[in-house]
């Protein structure tokens, strides 16, 4: 299976060390597991954990697995949900330290470049009507 | 590539999603595509232009004849998976950035 990757980044105006406490408490809004419908989480290095989450109409569940938590360094994870079709693609959050806070860059790798659309028999119609009820979701 | 916010509103209207979707079977006219539609041809232009921003359409021009011509490469991205995970790593983002502008605010 074909597999792609991306990066996002931004600086926050905090200390490496809060920006990583924030990004990693459970119950905070800054939080990755902010907003989940069920989460049971494990924070050690080979600890697992699992979010449901609530998006366009239905559950979607997650699972990973921590294998790095360097306070203020680095955070890598494991991430497997249904659109990464049982592959394991890793999360890798590193917190630099610049001018006016801390560099956050998530790297997400190995996820299946699998289009909506692809493969479709009538072309681009499905892939449209899909977005079609996105954006009007999105603006309703 | 163009901006997706510009994909995005670009499909967010049915006569330019109908446009496409004609497009999608193949070029053709300006003329030709706003046939079906019960608008000027002004109208229909001003939407393909709308389409041509966002990078969806092309317009080859030969002589006083403009022929329309898809470019699906904008739509594909947006239907990929690793789009669909940047906007939820970005909206995550958004809270985090959010939560340290209010502390900072305070203090």
């Amino acid at each position: 299976m074909k597999a792609s990757d991306l990066t996002v980044s931004r600086t926050i105006g905090g200390t490496p060390e809060a920006v990583y406490d924030a990004w990693l408490d459970r119950d905070g809004p800054g939080s990755l597991f902010f907003g989940s419908k069920r989460v049971i989480l494990n924070l050690e290095v080979g600890g697992l954990f699992y979010l449901l989450v609530d998006h366009e109409g239905r559950e979607w569940a997650h699972y990973g697995r921590f294998d790095r938590l360097e306070r203020g360094k680095t955070l890598e994870h494991t991430w497997m949900s249904e659109p990464t079709q049982g592959l394991e693609s890793v999360v890798t959050a590193t917190f630099a330290p610049v001018d006016g806070g801390t560099e956050v860059t998530l790297h997400h790798a190995n996820v299946p470049d699998t289009g909506l659309g692809r493969g479709h028999k009538e072309g681009w119609a499905g892939c449209l009507d899909e977005l079609a009820k996105r954006v009007e979701g999105a603006t309703a | 590539m163009p901006a997706l916010d510009h994909v995005l509103t670009a499909l967010s209207d049915p006569t330019r999603r109908a446009i496409v979707e004609r497009l999608s079977r193949g070029p053709a006219r300006v003329t030709t595509v706003a046939e079906p539609f019960d608008m000027s041809l002004v109208a229909v232009s001003k939407h393909v232009r709308v389409l041509e921003r966002a990078g969806l359409v092309r317009r080859a021009r030969r002589g006083r004849e403009h022929t329309l011509t898809l470019d699906a490469r904008p739509l594909r991205r947006v239907a990929q998976w690793t789009w669909r995970y940047e906007q939820f790593w970005n909206a995550r983002l958004d809270r985090l950035e959010g939560l340290f502008s209010k502390k900072g605010r305070r203090s």
